[in-house]
């Protein structure tokens, strides 16, 4: 209705009320009108519109399931009290002693399947729940064979990328992925033209004499527990295309739960090796695309994309993770405490148009795994574990990764002794350094500053090409936390990691491999004033190729 | 959506299709969110109570009887309470006034005129019971009929005629005559 016929009847009904009201009509008007035009134009958020819809059709599901089971239980209680057969029994007596004797054999007939239902539920179940508990078995001295000579995949990777010499950046990347998956995945230098010269890193360890590790320590690796057989049951059937009845100890090495529902999820669960993952059942997102007809709709993809101002803090991301993983049951007892990956903030706070900086749709937040209260990390310097993806525009967590059943074996290794060894190691950058390939004096130096190493554990992927088999190892190592650097760069790692065991030592001397050493010196360095000293007397590096 | 259409939703959602209550959600939202949104001036009260009216209509509209009764003034019904709950474990006063200084229409582009429009008006509606201020938004923002309003409120729909013609009144008296001279010069010059 516009406004005037609004006005007009609302003045009409005054003067039915009473007629002296047409005496003042100009300024009764007048009043309705002003009123009018003060209305406030409020909407709802649209974000909260589709929340609210999509909660709402969740809770009609559920009233819908309620009544259903309501319905059932109604029929259940009226054929378990036998009320049926006492109303037929008044006209047909003979006839209902005969049904109860039906139903009395059909009732015995479906307890007795019930109950081996039951049976088998709760055994696999008292078996799922026996896995939830962490386990380490020991294991005698050196079980696991080589740790790092049978590892050909990380050797090639290193050496090509010393090859290759090209400088890798940008982001931490997902923490989940193999030290040679993550280093594949950096931008290159070239990528981004934005790198105006070469760069040379120089690390600086300024945090003093450290604590080493045993001459032995143990050596963890990962036993996948292969659950497959556990379901096999489930789908022993004839309707499915093909009668798997007739494979013979068949088991289900994956399935997927597909939630139907906005803001659904996809839940892939990996039987043979004892892992879950999740991620968002696409089909129930709201999609950019999808809402603007087409990635070629340039100007409405833009307008969907995410703002700096609609990042949630870290405690709102924090919340929503560890919200959803106690609402799920995810049992964290094996993880420390949420950490939120910020590490795009570096480059948003250094870039000069922030206008035209991606903001990231999503931030994950990482459970650091712990095993014999020693925290894992990945070989690139990242924390290791429970990788869970928060939406920032939906705020839910749209991913959970890398989540699997605590069972371990361990082994005794022998560790290196030497700390300039170690040492020699640092000023290579760890197991996987940055390079960069510059010629000599055409190039800027970025100082890199290391603090004292904690003692924890690597997660290495020791791969034999021969069994084309790979282990899950959890490796010694000191972890150097990277303090500052002296100016910003493309360099992203927060730790240089390096494995404790000797078996990694070794595989340094490759013959017929130019040898990259540091030339260790002991006097300490003057830092840019950006560097904050982590500590008085060090070591300091430089590359030199021999 | 017509009346009918509307009824057979009602029904369809009586009838154990529910997700017929997605239709009406849409026809009323933006409604059900302004009527509380004036009440309380709060975005994030304003979506809480408007999610827990419609989460309450769904759960009672099955056992709702609507032949006596109109469904929007149901709805609007149980969203009055849910304010009037709010305000009673705030322990505040409904402010009706507070929701002027929201006003964003578009042809009123002197911001200072604006502002001393909103303050008059303000300033007039101070000589208004809640009752009336209430009455008098829900005829004049919310377009609710009386019997609507009547439903909502619990006072005969005569007594809600009584109640709003009164506010008018009362807001004609006590504007001051400069409001007048205000809109009298404010539309010779948009003449």
């Amino acid at each position: 209705m516009n406004d005037e016929k609004k006005i007009k009847k609302i003045l009409n009904d005054l003067y039915k009320i009473d007629s002296e009201f047409k005496k003042h009509e100009k300024k009764i008007t007048k009043i309705i009108k002003e009123l009018l035009l003060l209305q406030p134009d409020i909407k709802p958020d649209s974000k909260f519109v589709e929340d609210l819809k999509s909660m709402l059709q969740t809770e009609e599901k559920k009233i819908d399931k309620k009544k259903k089971d309501k319905e059932k239980n109604i029929s259940k209680n009226y054929f378990t009290s036998f009320s049926f057969l006492f109303d037929l029994s008044r006209s047909f007596v003979i006839v209902s002693v005969l049904l109860l004797l039906v139903v009395s054999i059909s009732f015995v007939k479906i307890q007795k399947n019930s109950s081996r239902f039951v049976r088998e539920n709760n055994s696999r179940l008292d078996f799922l729940n026996g896995l939830q508990d962490s386990v380490i078995v020991k294991k005698g001295k050196y079980s696991f064979g080589n740790l790092y000579s049978q590892s050909t995949g990380s050797e090639s990777t290193m050496l090509s990328s010393k090859v290759d010499g090209r400088a890798y950046g940008l982001g931490s990347g997902n923490v989940s992925m193999s030290a040679e998956a993550q280093e594949a995945s950096f931008v290159t230098a070239d990528d981004l033209s934005i790198m105006p010269m070469p760069v040379k890193y120089n690390y600086i360890y300024t945090g003093g004499d450290f604590e080493m590790f045993r001459n032995e320590e143990e050596v963890y690796k990962r036993v996948p527990l292969d659950i497959s057989k556990q379901f096999g049951g489930n789908f022993s059937s004839s309707g499915l295309l093909i009668d798997t009845n007739k494979f013979n100890n068949a088991g289900v090495s994956s399935f997927s739960l597909i939630e139907d529902r906005d803001f659904g999820y996809n839940i892939s669960f990996y039987l043979e090796d004892g892992s879950v993952s999740l991620y968002k059942n696409w089909k129930k997102w709201p999609r950019i695309e999808e809402l603007c007809g087409g990635w070629e709709n340039y100007e409405c993809i833009e307008s969907h994309r995410l703002s700096f101002d609609q990042i949630l803090s870290n405690d709102e991301t924090l919340s929503i993770a560890d919200n959803f993983l106690n609402e799920y049951g995810v049992d964290l007892s094996s993880y420390a405490p949420g950490e939120v990956q910020n590490d795009w903030l570096r480059d948003y706070a250094a870039a000069e148009d922030k206008s035209t900086y991606y903001v990231p749709e999503s931030i994950s937040v990482v459970y650091p795994l712990k095993i014999d209260n020693k925290t894992v990390y990945e070989e690139h310097g990242n924390k290791s574990g429970i990788v869970v993806e928060v939406d920032m525009k939906e705020k839910k967590v749209s991913g959970l990764y890398s989540m699997f059943y605590q069972n371990y074996e361990s082994s005794v290794y022998e560790t290196e002794g030497d700390k300039e060894k170690i040492m020699e190691l640092v000023y290579n950058g760890g197991s996987y350094p940055y390079y960069d390939y510059f010629v000599e004096g055409e190039y800027e130096t970025v100082d890199i500053e290391l603090g004292s190493p904690s003692l924890e554990l690597v997660k290495i992927w020791n791969y034999d090409q021969t069994k084309m088999t790979s282990q899950e190892l959890y490796v010694p190592a000191y972890v150097f936390p990277v303090i500052s650097q002296s100016k910003h760069s493309y360099f992203y790692r927060k730790n240089v990691v390096i494995p404790a065991v000797k078996d990694f030592f070794n595989r340094y001397n490759f013959p017929g491999q130019p040898r990259i050493l540091p030339a260790v010196s002991s006097e300490s360095v003057d830092l840019d004033s950006s560097v904050s000293s982590g500590g008085s007397s060090g070591f300091t590096g430089s590359l030199l190729v021999e | 959506m017509s009346s009918q259409e509307e009824l057979n939703l009602i029904k369809n959602c009586q009838n154990g299709n529910l997700s017929s209550f997605s239709d009406l959600y849409d026809s009323y939202l933006d409604k059900i969110y302004r009527f509380i949104y004036y009440r309380v001036s709060h975005k994030e009260i304003a979506e809480d109570l408007s999610s827990q009216t419609f989460l309450k209509a769904l759960k009672a509209i099955d056992s709702a009887d609507f032949s006596e009764k109109n469904f929007s003034a149901w709805l609007y019904r149980i969203a009055y309470n849910l304010v009037i709950d709010y305000y009673r474990s705030d322990k505040k006063e409904m402010s009706l006034e507070k929701v002027l200084d929201l006003s964003t229409k578009n042809n009123l582009t002197e911001e200072v005129d604006k502002k001393r429009k909103i303050e008059l008006i303000k300033g007039a509606m101070k000589f208004l019971s809640q009752k009336q201020k209430d009455v008098l938004i829900m005829r004049v923002w919310d377009e609710l009929s009386y019997k609507e309003i009547s439903e909502i409120s619990g006072d005969s729909e005569e007594n809600c005629k009584v109640i709003f013609s009164r506010a008018v009144l009362k807001l004609k008296q006590n504007l001051p005559v400069d409001y007048f001279i205000l809109l009298l010069i404010l539309n010779i010059l948009k003449n």
